[in-house]
């Protein structure tokens, strides 16, 4: 995620600078021709074009409102996951009964919150297609990670291994009925945020809206230089590049940000989030190892 | 369980280095080994505290591995990594290619081949192509470019573990140069397979391995060469030696273009050791090992 408050033209012109080179070329030529070659029939009248530039800005904020939409509600899922981890580690603290006297928490308690820190890891990369079991590594057993391998959906497991935490408390009589229960449909939420993110990852934006906008951005490109040439003349190719380069911007933008979960500086920033989780339950916890907030690096956040 | 394989990741802090960050974790996973994120800052760089900064928020992820440590240097580039290299003796090197500036770079000289070239490290890498997935899904088809190299056997077994580990689809290419014919030669006299290495040699070693390989030949010895035979064989993952990768134009070296532009990962041996002691393949006896599912 793009933090910081202006984005230099450097990280945007590496995206952009093969078309708009290219399309700059043909501009020249287009100006030229025109100009020396005495081509005067190749410039055409400018209403068409307007009225086909609204057209297409219009398909493109369509566009890039609904790459937005896919964002934003990742960015809530996750945000729903920051909610749902702390309730489920202050039910894991009030609800399971520790041993009279005690106030540290028990063993119990303490591996359910390594379970949903584990839980949390997995998701985000299972989201990001990325291996977990190095990270995993410091939170679970060699057994319980080898037991893992065998899944294909790490964070259904993980799961299941605290639903069997909950199952166990609950027959040794750390917990009643109803708080079993309760607990249980926090569960239930995660699940359902799991799923939520597995849809966004798995269903891209429809095709038709990534293929047009892109076919009909360069059809305008290449009939601008035709439209504005007989006005501007030999400053046909900087104006040409320069209303190009806004659309191709807006195209760019549009495909960047429809892809929430590809370990890009677009992402939502799951990294950040699951280390906020972290702290805030390790804190919960009493514990003083507590890893230091992930910052970001060059204005961009992971 | 842990290893004592030493991996290095350097980074500049690019979107190319966090788009390898999966690929490391991978490594990570199978070498079971230790990790060190390295920022070489330029000799000019006066405060160093900013980049100390970006190195401990880079790659946060590697704060839980068992063995992860993040080391800032300062010198000139390649000399400062080559010699932390030694030091280390890291048995791979990340590095990613920096994105494109999207201007042409007429004098550019390419740190990773200098690296390859000047230091001997075996290094992976992954190239240009904006086309693929930028996060890894795990190999289908893993390719070894016959090397020549004195120990290919070894580097021809790491690449069958690796294919075996994902139960990917292995593939040998031997390129073998275009024969040199004079006159008075006879047809005996004019030879179509490798300096070192026979046709022979390497369906041997096939039939020896529990996966089998499918060997690819193809005459030419230019990069241009086994990028089609990358390509014929859609490889994800190529083991190739530093003559494939590297061009070398007049005294500047770079990573061959089209080969660059490929949606592959690549895994460079070199030619000569520059890091004395470097463990830079596996044992065919610990081939044998049965792989560890995933």
């Amino acid at each position: 995620m793009i933090v910081r408050d202006h984005l230099p033209l450097r990280r945007v012109w590496p995206f952009v600078a093969h078309r708009l080179v290219l399309l700059f070329l043909f501009d020249l030529a287009v100006a030229a021709l025109y100009t020396f070659g005495g081509w005067k029939e190749v410039a055409l009248p400018g209403l068409p074009l307007s009225t086909m530039g609204s057209a297409i800005g219009m398909f493109l904020a369509f566009r890039t409102n609904s790459a937005y939409e896919r964002w934003w509600e990742a960015r809530i899922l996750w945000g729903g996951l920051v909610n749902s981890s702390r309730s489920f580690a202050r039910q894991v603290l009030t609800m399971i009964d520790r041993a009279p006297g005690v106030s540290a928490p028990s063993e119990v308690q303490r591996r359910l919150m390594h379970l949903q820190i584990a839980f949390v890891t997995a998701m985000r990369c299972h989201l990001r297609r990325q291996n977990p079991f190095p990270e995993l590594r410091t939170l679970l057993t060699e057994a319980e990670l080898e037991e893992l391998r065998g899944h294909s959906n790490v964070p259904t497991a993980l799961l299941v291994r605290k639903a069997q935490a909950l199952r166990d408390a609950k027959e040794e009589g750390l917990m009643t009925d109803f708080r079993w229960m309760q607990m249980d449909g926090t569960l239930g939420e995660m699940t359902t945020q799991l799923g939520s993110c597995e849809r966004i990852k798995g269903t891209p934006l429809p095709r038709q809206y990534d293929f047009f906008p892109r076919v009909l951005v360069t059809v305008y490109c290449l009939l601008l230089p035709f439209g504005l040439v007989e006005g501007m003349g030999l400053l046909t190719p900087l104006a040409s590049t320069l209303v190009s380069f806004i659309f191709i911007a807006l195209d760019t933008v549009g495909r960047d940000i429809e892809a929430p979960f590809e370990n890009s500086v677009h992402d939502t920033p799951l990294t950040s989030i699951s280390r906020t989780i972290e702290i805030n339950l390790r804190q919960l916890f009493g514990e003083r190892d507590i890893p230091a907030e992930v910052e970001p690096v060059d204005g961009f956040l992971y | 369980m842990t290893s004592n394989r030493k991996m290095v990741f350097l980074t500049n802090f690019s979107e190319a280095c966090f788009q390898a960050i999966p690929t490391v974790a991978e490594w990570m996973d199978r070498e079971k080994g230790h990790l060190t994120i390295v920022h070489a800052a330029s000799e000019g760089v006066k405060e160093l505290e900013p980049a100390r900064e970006r190195l401990q928020s880079f790659f946060a992820e590697a704060d839980r591995y068992l063995q992860c440590e993040r080391v800032l240097l300062q010198g000139a580039r390649v000399e400062t990594i080559l010699e932390y290299c030694r030091k280390e003796r890291p048995s791979v090197v990340f590095a990613p290619a920096s994105k494109p500036s999207g201007l042409p770079r007429v004098m550019h000289s390419s740190l990773r081949a200098k690296l390859i070239r000047s230091g001997g490290l075996r290094l992976w890498t992954k190239g240009r192509s904006e086309s693929g997935d930028a996060t890894p899904k795990a190999p289908r088809h893993v390719a070894y470019a016959i090397t020549g190299n004195h120990g290919w056997v070894s580097e021809a077994v790491e690449a069958a573990k690796f294919a075996a580990q994902y139960d990917a689809k292995l593939h040998y290419l031997y390129l073998a140069p275009w024969p040199i014919a004079q006159e008075g030669m006879t047809a005996d006299d004019v030879r179509l397979e490798m300096k070192h290495v026979s046709v022979r040699e390497v369906r041997e070693l096939a039939q020896q391995l529990p996966i089998t390989p499918i060997v690819h030949t193809r005459m030419g010895d230019r990069s241009g060469d086994l990028g089609q035979l990358l390509k014929a064989c859609r490889a994800d993952v190529a083991f190739v030696g530093d003559k494939h990768l590297i061009r070398r134009r007049l005294w500047l070296e770079s990573i061959h273009p089209e080969l660059d532009a490929m949606d592959c990962e690549f895994v460079c041996y070199p030619a000569r050791a520059g890091v004395a002691g470097m463990s830079t393949v596996a044992s065919p006896q610990k081939f044998l090992e049965p792989a560890r599912s995933r």
